[in-house]
């Protein structure tokens, strides 16, 4: 085919339908809602929930999880562009990675460094592990999706922006049940599921975003 | 540019062909820096286009439409020369620093006729009727007793079809 016809052809074409079904925020809520309808069936909120600590504890969880999902989902919404510019994005992984050494010298300051590794490794780390990852799975693929309908032009970090995105949301509810206290216990924990779904993402993003 | 992309035919078609009178430069200057002659560069220049064409939603419109295209055929030129097995390190120039040039009809190989005939009857139909023929739409339907949609829908797929066509072609090559 000659390049002219082939211009012909893709100018009959003209017309753009937004498709919603596409775009990264409404795909992405539905995502999360599926896996709430999840932690709902499966799982359950702590006993003790409304009790002070509790709620101080889950709230800490939220910032940082929530935190995590908000750097994920707007490095989502920047890749999915071709000349996406991932500058900025640096100084919100700096800023999460201040937050995260913040804590630890918080507790270290407060605990003393006595008792340290018990504090981090908690007594529900598998639980917390495979949840995370299993309810991440319905909003990493929304945002896969989305991101297939954009043109990515960096698989890889598109797809680790995804997987830490989602992780993080995935985060907030299972902050709803764990009843593991400790800054340390989340930051390792959450932070090595976020790592692991990431990876495992970022992966996923070389093999499917490829356009 | 912009009202080009709202669905205005004939602006559209002016700024393909002002696209590809600029690519053509870039990718032969690409290819022969990677040490490859030009027989491929229209078929490139080919898949570029309708990379933009089919990925011309996630064109931001508040913003310059250069940098987006620039962004776009560095992507497809770096994914072509590796499909190729050629190592693409080499800087690919902008749009604006390369001169236009016309389609180089020697390049223009016969084999691309090839791809069009392993489409379904109907869709080479389509596109053919509409490329070759220069039927619109609604002509086209009325032939071929569809809906103007279903015609339309049918292009879509049928551009979508070609594209990968000619990936794996490349990829053979």
């Amino acid at each position: 085919m000659r390049t002219d016809d082939l211009i012909a052809v893709l100018s009959r074409d003209a017309a753009l339908k937004n498709s919603s079904l596409q775009r990264p925020l409404p795909l992405a809520a539905f995502g999360i809602v599926v896996s709430a309808l999840a932690f709902a069936a499966f799982l359950s909120v702590r006993p003790d929930f409304f009790a002070g600590p509790a709620i101080a504890a889950t709230l800490y969880k939220w910032l940082l999880a929530g935190g995590l999902a908000t750097f994920g989902l707007l490095a989502v919404l920047r890749l999915r562009r071709p000349e996406a510019d991932p500058a900025p994005l640096r100084w919100l992984g700096g800023f999460l990675a201040v937050l995260l050494g913040g804590t630890i010298a918080h507790d270290l300051a407060v605990n003393g460094s006595s008792g340290f590794l018990d504090r981090a490794a908690g007594s529900s780390a598998l639980a917390c592990l495979t949840s995370i990852g299993w309810l991440s799975l319905a909003p990493l693929a929304a945002m896969l999706i989305a991101l297939r309908a954009g043109a990515v032009t960096r698989p890889g970090s598109a797809g680790l922006a995804a997987g830490l995105a989602a992780a993080g949301f995935a985060a907030c509810l299972y902050a709803l049940k764990c009843t593991e206290d400790s800054a340390l216990f989340v930051i390792a924990w959450y932070g090595l599921s976020a790592l692991l779904v990431g990876a495992a993402s970022s992966l996923a993003g070389r093999l499917v975003l490829r356009w | 540019m912009r009202e080009a992309m709202l669905g205005r035919e004939e602006s559209y078609r002016l700024l393909l062909g002002e696209i590809a009178r600029a690519l053509r430069g870039v990718v032969r200057s690409a290819l022969s820096r990677a040490g490859r002659g030009n027989a491929d560069a229209e078929d490139v220049v080919q898949d570029i286009l309708i990379a933009i064409h089919l990925k011309r939603s996630t064109w931001d419109r508040s913003q310059r439409l250069r940098p987006w295209i620039n962004a776009i055929t560095r992507h497809k030129l770096i994914d072509c020369l590796r499909r190729q097995g050629v190592r693409a390190e080499t800087p690919i120039d902008d749009l604006a620093e390369t001169l236009a040039a016309e389609p180089d009809d020697a390049s223009d190989r016969a084999d691309a006729r090839r791809l069009l005939n392993q489409l379904p009857e109907r869709d080479r139909r389509i596109v053919q009727g509409i490329s070759l023929e220069g039927r619109s739409i609604g002509e086209t339907a009325r032939a071929l007793g569809m809906r103007e949609v279903a015609v339309r829908v049918a292009l879509h797929r049928a551009l979508k079809k070609l594209r990968a066509l000619h990936r794996d072609e490349s990829r053979e090559a």
